[in-house]
């Protein structure tokens, strides 16, 4: 029995070191004379460095860089934040802050909204930077851009006439004529990684933008109440669903891998392809630069001039709240300069990124025109303000498996069970305290034209 | 020390019987064995080839065979940091390995040998060890290692390795160990061996020789390619990284090498093979009978 | 073990002298981390450690409600892994063995190697191999079929009737070496004497087979059958690599589904409850294999 009460204050003594590790981040005190820097991006490893040390010359602070794999990023900043250890600044994703500084209550990362008033005028996209807004602060501030575009083949389009669409209803068109043509899949999609859902995404977005959804308070929380009257959603499943069937995303794509679907793209089996910009270098390798061309999914005529859809988001920075004050100091200065026009033209010229800066120029035609797509990441984004879980977590394979005709349920039902999902993480007093509930309309949605839905 | 195969051919051959059947058996086996090797060689050739092709040869034909392109292995060795990560990555499964045999024999031979008192018990806690997962012994080790101060240095990596217990080797030695037949001890007690380390050094180390290799090897598998625990483990220290991190480097979200990332699997992979290859015939002695008839 | 009682209590007492740095090294890193965990699954621990509370059973309340199904349907999806695969995997195990044993020495030297090689490699190389040649249309599979003139293609990881199929059989081909090596090293310590003797009585090859080896390497099979249950039931790293860590299509194992409750939905303290519930089934599975397989090999001994 003592044994056992041993054990436990042991215990409990260790607990309780843990619990107070995060305020050991060298010190309250530490020097802001060096800082640490983490980040995701192997491949753009010398460009950073050259950056850092441009850093270091301007302001006299030194900095630590380090790398870790992206998909390691989560659990490398637990095991940094147990340890004392946070990096002074790191690189996460901006639409994804939210479970990382909710269920911590703002100890990873620290609020950026002085530095969002500073600069957010600079910022192609200014709603960027409501993806990494949760309870009024902003915890993220976008870097360079990451998203799905659509790649297409300009020769072979202009071999068979046929032009990228400036309207939604031109990409139906288009999908159409390439299906009769019946020698390449229109789109090739990896639809095992739910590539295809994406368009299920953008017409929501359209719709939302048409009948005013996005004006609503509902809305920019992310928890706008569904309306079970309204047959919208169901038409744009059903739509998808219709394009799967006559194989628009080519045989059998809901097995497909992302890169199957691009390897379909450089064989030229396939006239378009989801891409990420990040894959240009791949693609390029086998198809020249002035062959390829992309597009973001357009909207339908009434607003295409006003919106595009991208899948996507931001690689943002964020800082270590627990540091030192001077070293948060430091801290901030340097996501400053990451973000300040001098850096964002190196990222442009050196690492083929999309970067966030309006005042950037390209030199590249293909990247400018890639640049001007990507401006959309973001628009009419908002800033979810509770965490979803598991429930919510399987939305994605049930769009994708309704999509392929295999789930059995009406689009109706489908719609209804993803709601549902929402609405169960929402009220799980574990992931959201307190919990939350759809927030009511407060005005009536307005009438607009469907028969692009049809 | 005719195998028993010359010896069944011989008394088949004595008595007339080449019966059908052995040919058909032949057949079958031969293609059996056929079947088995290309499956299991094809997909290593698979990675060995794409060390050899740039990305976009990858791409274009990813099951081509091909020898073109070396300097992957240049690149990964350097832009690995492999040269800094080998010796790290040496020395630590070494001691982890040299541990667990070590550690492995010896609870073998308490539990199957001395059978001391409560050794069932004490078996089935040594069996439970294996019951649970990452999630439960992942982060108290690290916060172990944390208070220790081990952090961000190369005993974050070698204390787990050599301290931690051995379940498998507890598995595998015990069941091997008790078919080692009761005479060998009681002849060697009589013969005087009465200090029981000469029994185990004498006896019983040699007889569980295979058993232990496969323990040796099975350790150094996990040790080597560990890639998360010192993922985490070491953060800013590079001078105590080991050769999984390396690899990193040609892990990015989008771009992922694929030629120079096989190129460093593969410089990753053989020092494991060879280590087994090499150590594969201890998995043929140890046979009790002679150690009886003699 | 020793007959002789002065002689068993001295080996007691060096056995136990010699099990300390054991015993220790189990109380380090298997008890207090199971501890550890056990008082955290009596807390609402998310991601970090702040603003912990007690919240008493909770998350084991919220393990058997409708919530926490998702546990039990992922813990039977990983026991009908366990069971076919263990099944495949000794059977085929114990077959290849036996060719190997009767092999000359060269074939086996070169056997013993090439059949062990997919147990030493990285799961990074595996999941690259497999997931391209699984890959739809251009992967190596689809490619072979339809040299074969087949048209559609069976959709091998997407496919839920197939997918688990699909794991089991790369997972037998990761996993084989080590079953085959164990009874490999079984029937080697074999003593040669026994199976000569049987052949002068005249014994065919399949009565050795049937009476001499197999029963002689049951303590290998034992081991093989507790290796593989164990490994199985905790398996996660070809889930995970195969379906981007969503487990998606019917490949929803329950070492998945904990590691995605722990480092995807951030809510740890449900994560340890589930490991520690998991380990508990782990436990009753395998110990109850264990004490009917001491009861075969005691019938068998006798």
């Amino acid at each position: 029995m003592k044994k056992a009460i041993h054990f436990l204050l042991a215990i409990a003594m260790v607990f309780s070191m843990a619990a107070f590790g995060g305020c050991v981040n060298g010190g309250k005190n530490a020097s802001g004379d060096t800082i640490t820097f983490m980040h995701m991006w192997p491949e753009h490893e010398a460009t950073m460095n050259r950056i850092l040390a441009k850093f270091t010359e301007k302001e006299g602070i030194a900095v630590k860089a380090s790398i870790t794999p992206y998909d390691q990023m989560e659990q490398v900043l637990q095991a940094a934040e147990i340890s004392g250890n946070l990096p002074n600044v790191y690189v996460f994703y901006t639409h994804y802050m939210t479970p990382l500084v909710s269920s911590t209550d703002g100890v990873m990362a620290g609020s950026l909204n002085a530095l969002h008033e500073k600069t957010v005028d600079n910022f192609v996209q200014q709603s960027s930077w409501e993806l990494g807004k949760i309870n009024n602060t902003y915890y993220s501030a976008p870097f360079r851009a990451t998203g799905e575009l659509i790649f297409y083949n300009k020769t072979m389009f202009e071999q068979k006439g046929w032009t990228a669409p400036a309207t939604f209803e031109e990409m139906e068109t288009l999908l159409r004529a390439i299906a009769a043509d019946g020698n390449v899949t229109p789109l090739a999609a990896g639809g095992k990684e739910h590539q295809i859902t994406y368009m299920i995404n953008a017409m929501s977005l359209f719709c939302s933008v048409l009948d005013g959804s996005v004006e609503e308070p509902g809305y920019a929380v992310g928890r706008l109440q569904p309306d079970t009257s309204d047959n919208t959603s169901a038409l744009i499943y059903e739509k998808v669903n219709k394009w799967y069937a006559n194989n628009y995303f080519g045989k059998g794509a809901i097995a497909v891998s992302k890169a199957g679907a691009i390897k379909e793209f450089t064989s030229r089996r396939a006239a378009m392809v989801f891409a990420n910009v990040n894959n240009m270098g791949d693609v390029t390798s086998l198809m020249p630069n002035d062959e390829i061309g992309v597009f973001a999914i357009p909207a339908p005529e009434a607003i295409a001039n006003d919106v595009k859809y991208v899948y996507g988001g931001y690689d943002g920075l964020s800082y270590n709240p627990s540091a030192s004050s001077a070293q948060q100091e430091s801290s901030l200065k340097l996501i400053e300069y990451l973000v300040s026009d001098e850096v964002q033209q190196i990222l442009a010229d050196s690492t083929q990124s999309i970067v966030v800066n309006k005042n950037v120029a390209y030199h590249s035609q293909t990247y400018k025109e890639f640049a001007d797509e990507y401006k959309y990441v973001g628009a009419y984004a908002n800033g979810t303000d509770y965490i979803t879980g598991q429930n919510a977590a399987g939305n994605v394979s049930i769009m994708s498996t309704y999509i392929s005709g295999t789930s059995g349920k009406t689009a109706a039902e489908v719609i209804k069970l993803i709601n549902d999902n929402v609405w169960k993480d929402m009220q799980d007093s574990l992931l959201n305290n307190p919990v939350k509930d759809w927030y009511p309309r407060q005005n009536p949605r307005k009438q607009f034209d469907k028969s692009w839905l049809a | 020390m005719v195998s028993i195969r010359a010896k069944f051919n011989a008394i088949y051959r004595r008595q007339g019987k080449i019966a059908v059947g052995k040919i058909v058996s032949s057949v079958v086996l031969f293609l059996l064995m056929a079947f088995v090797t290309v499956v299991v060689l094809y997909p290593m050739l698979f990675v060995v080839s794409t060390s050899f092709k740039t990305y976009a040869e990858f791409i274009k034909d990813p099951f081509g065979f091909s020898l073109a392109h070396p300097q992957n292995y240049a690149r990964a060795w350097v832009e690995g940091h492999f040269s800094t990560y080998f010796f790290n990555s040496v020395l630590v499964t070494g001691l982890t390995v040299v541990s667990k045999v070590v550690m492995s024999g010896i609870v073998a031979y308490c539990i199957g040998v001395l059978q001391f008192r409560g050794h069932k018990a004490v078996m089935a806690v040594m069996l439970s060890t294996m019951f649970f997962t990452g999630e439960i012994t992942g982060i108290p080790t690290f916060l172990m290692m944390r208070e220790l101060g081990t952090l961000d240095s190369i005993w974050a990596l070698l204390l787990p390795g050599i301290l931690s217990p051995a379940g498998l080797g507890a598995l595998l030695g015990v069941g091997y160990v008790k078919k080692i037949p009761k005479e060998l001890h009681e002849a060697a007690l009589i013969d005087g061996a009465g200090v029981f380390f000469s029994i185990f050094w004498h006896i019983d180390f040699r007889l569980m020789l295979p058993m232990l290799t496969l323990v040796a090897i099975q350790t150094f598998t996990a040790s080597w390619s560990d890639f998360f625990w010192p993922l985490i483990t070491i953060t800013t220290n590079d001078a105590a990284r080991t050769l999984p991190l390396g690899l990193i480097n040609f892990q990015s979200q989008n771009n992922a090498e694929y030629g120079v990332l096989s190129a460093g699997l593969v410089i990753l992979t053989v020092p494991v093979v060879a280590l087994y290859a090499g150590l594969s015939k201890y998995f043929i002695e140890g046979v009790a009978a002679g150690a009886v008839k003699g | 073990m020793f007959g002789i009682k002065s002689v068993q209590r001295k080996a007691n007492w060096v056995g136990w002298g010699l099990m300390l740095p054991t015993v220790l090294s189990i109380l380090a890193f298997i008890v207090y981390p199971v501890v550890f965990s056990a008082v955290l699954s009596f807390t609402n621990w998310k991601f970090v450690f702040h603003n912990i509370e007690f919240v008493g059973w909770d998350n084991y309340k919220w393990l058997f409600s409708e919530q926490g199904m998702q546990f039990w349907k992922s813990t039977l999806i990983s026991i009908e892994f366990t069971f076919i695969s263990t099944a495949i995997q000794t059977f085929l195990g114990f077959l290849l063995a036996y060719v190997l044993y009767n092999m000359g020495r060269r074939s086996q030297g070169i056997y013993k190697v090439l059949l062990y090689v997919p147990v030493l490699l990285p799961a990074s190389v595996v999941s690259v191999m497999w997931t391209f040649i699984f890959e739809p249309n251009v992967g190596l599979m689809d490619v072979i079929l339809s040299k074969f003139g087949v048209t559609e293609f069976p959709l091998w990881l997407t496919d839920q009737t197939i997918s688990l199929g699909t794991v089991i059989a790369v997972n037998t081909w990761r996993y084989i070496g080590v079953t085959m090596i164990i009874y490999f090293i079984a029937m080697n310590s074999i003593p040669k004497d026994i199976i000569e003797g049987a052949i002068i009585d005249g014994a065919g090859k399949a009565r050795i087979l049937w009476k001499f080896i197999l029963p002689l390497t049951w303590s290998s099979t034992a081991t093989n059958l507790l290796l593989s249950v164990m490994g199985g039931l905790k398996s996660f790293d070809l889930f995970y690599l195969f379906t981007g860590g969503t487990g998606d299509y019917g490949l929803y194992v329950v070492g998945l589904y904990i590691w995605r409750t722990a480092y995807a939905f951030k809510t740890f303290c449900r994560a340890v409850t589930m490991s520690l519930v998991l380990s508990g089934v782990i436990a009753a599975i395998t110990l109850g294999m264990n004490f009917l397989l001491d009861k075969q090999e005691a019938r068998i001994d006798g």
